[in-house]
């Protein structure tokens, strides 16, 4: 048998009491298991509502929502919400527990003993890159906000759930402490594999996380689909203005080493720059540009050269030619 | 100076009466919080989970407060009678406003984004209130108590005029005899007991309140 979609929303809306318009207009779409999906929208345009839905912190006017198979509606909303990490943008710590104390809250309400919670914890805060020993007995107060964050996101990850829901949760911090955040979540989906809804209204970092991205305005769902596939054919002109489809850097960052690179012919040259096939092209040509050669050898994750890529790889017209043919 | 080493004596002396009138103070002010407390505390928590009816419940505490003491004490005469039970009744209604407002402002002031957190986690109604809202609402319900205290144990004294008895007889009495020994003998004591009282609740306070000064 195969396996359900971690996601299911069956022709779902939702509209709120003395409203006309409704927040989420019937929006049927699939998300599946262990895939990182990005929801992307102008504030007000029912980003938030859509995500809620699942947790039931809202309920849907119509329609079902179904996790891992199950219609939601069938499970109480506390053993629901226990299957499911949440995560906000105001973080929520609760300000007179200490970090472990925060992130133990469902581990103590699954009932698990000492040493299994004790172990979870450290794992978490190393997961997130906080020094067990030195944030364990700390409060909220004595955290920065991205700190604070970060043990939100571990607090989130406590009962080990499937599926993870964040709420704009990096969008009250800093840009430079966003910019690590982001890659260390990606760094810990990489490891975890979850199903994670993300909701942002900011499109580069929709671009940056998502496996695929959800693009909403008005309570509507406009695309769904690849970042790559949302650059090269949006559905409309919102989308296309949205992720600035004409811009060839844009595109370039959403592609990887690997799937431009080609065999290598002849010796290689040890002064010959390397790059990673996980590598997006937009550094790949940062780094040739940087070069004295017009290429770079690409190795994988053992440092082992399995191609190259050629600047005229990178050109406008073959980019095109290599998308289309994924 | 004088009149103070009077006092001493006045009480030396009286010895008897003076710790029967201290019990009886103390026992009016403590059934009175206590009362208070049972009452007001689950008042308040209905208060801040129902807004329409905070609202009526806040404003009749209100003006509740505008009416001084000595008033309440003659208003339940004709009621209750005399002794120590009318006393009671309004040393308690007396120590119910502070009390309310502050265990409704408690629940009423957790930030919205911790509660909707807990939700998220799956936590029951009734964990969240008692591992959440209470500890985050407890520091101020004990201002409110320490208010009330205070209140209660200053307005005790007035409780004589209606004959409960209490350290206020002496009072009462040194005022109606020009005797200024023997209102010392009620007036210090129950400063030096609402002092004393003060810094017990402070105390508590500032136990539960730890986290915030990390």
């Amino acid at each position: 048998m195969m396996e359900p979609d971690a996601i299911v929303f069956d022709k779902v809306s939702k509209t709120y009491t003395n409203n006309l318009k409704p927040a989420v207009c019937e929006t049927s779409l699939k998300v599946k298991k262990g895939v990182f999906v990005t929801v992307v929208g102008a504030s007000g345009c029912g980003k938030t509502t859509l995500l809620t839905m699942i947790n039931r912190i809202q309920e849907p006017s119509t329609g079902h929502i179904m996790i891992q198979g199950k219609d939601i509606k069938t499970m109480p909303k506390t053993c629901l919400r226990r299957q499911i990490g949440y995560v906000i943008q105001q973080i929520g710590l609760f300000p007179h527990m200490t970090v472990e104390k925060n992130i133990a809250i469902v581990p103590e309400i699954l009932g698990w003993d000492k040493q299994k919670k004790d172990r979870r914890i450290d794992f978490l805060l190393e997961l997130v890159a906080l020094p067990p020993k030195e944030f364990r007995k700390r409060y909220p107060r004595q955290l920065s906000g991205g700190q604070q964050q970060r043990v939100g996101l571990a607090r989130a990850m406590a009962g080990d759930p499937e599926i993870m829901l964040m709420d704009e949760p990096f969008g009250a911090i800093d840009a430079i402490t966003r910019l690590s955040l982001q890659d260390e979540l990606l760094c810990i989906q990489k490891k975890l594999h979850k199903t994670i809804l993300f909701v942002t209204h900011d499109i580069d970092e929709a671009l940056k996380l998502g496996d695929k991205i959800i693009i909403m305005n008005e309570g509507k769902v406009l695309q769904y689909d690849t970042p790559l596939n949302m650059i090269l054919s949006p559905a409309n002109d919102f989308v296309r203005n949205l992720v600035n489809s004409e811009d060839v850097i844009q595109r370039l960052s959403l592609m990887k080493a690997e799937q431009a690179m080609i065999g290598i012919e002849g010796k290689i040259d040890a002064r010959e720059l390397r790059v990673s096939s996980q590598e997006n092209l937009k550094n790949v040509l940062i780094c040739i540009l940087r070069s004295e050669r017009d290429s770079v050898i690409v190795e994988d994750d053992s440092e082992k050269p399995v191609g190259r890529i050629w600047l005229n790889q990178l050109k406008m017209n073959k980019v095109e030619e290599m998308a289309l043919a994924l | 100076m004088e009149t103070i080493i009077n006092a001493y004596y006045y009480i030396l002396e009286n010895n008897v009466r003076f710790q029967e009138a201290v019990q009886v103070h103390l026992k009016l002010s403590f059934s009175a919080l206590i009362l208070s407390l049972i009452i007001c505390i689950p008042l308040g928590m209905i208060c801040a989970k129902k807004e329409k009816l905070s609202i009526l419940i806040i404003n009749s505490m209100n003006s509740l407060r505008v009416i001084p003491s000595l008033a309440i004490l003659i208003i339940v005469l004709p009621v209750l009678g005399t002794g120590f039970l009318p006393a009671l009744v309004a040393l308690t209604i007396l120590a119910c406003p502070p009390i309310l407002i502050n265990t409704y402002l408690g629940f009423r002031t957790i930030d919205h984004a911790i509660i909707q957190s807990a939700w998220g986690m799956g936590m029951s109604e009734r964990q969240i209130l008692r591992k959440i809202e209470v500890p985050l609402a407890i520091p101020l319900i004990i201002v409110g108590g320490r208010t009330a205290a205070v209140e209660v144990i200053a307005s005790a004294t007035l409780a004589s005029f209606i004959g409960g008895g209490g350290l206020g007889t002496f009072i009462v009495n040194g005022l109606g005899m020009y005797n200024f020994s023997l209102l010392l003998v009620g007036a210090i004591p129950v400063a030096l007991l609402a002092v004393l009282i003060e810094i017990v609740f402070t105390g508590m306070e500032r136990t539960v309140t730890g986290y915030r000064r990390v």
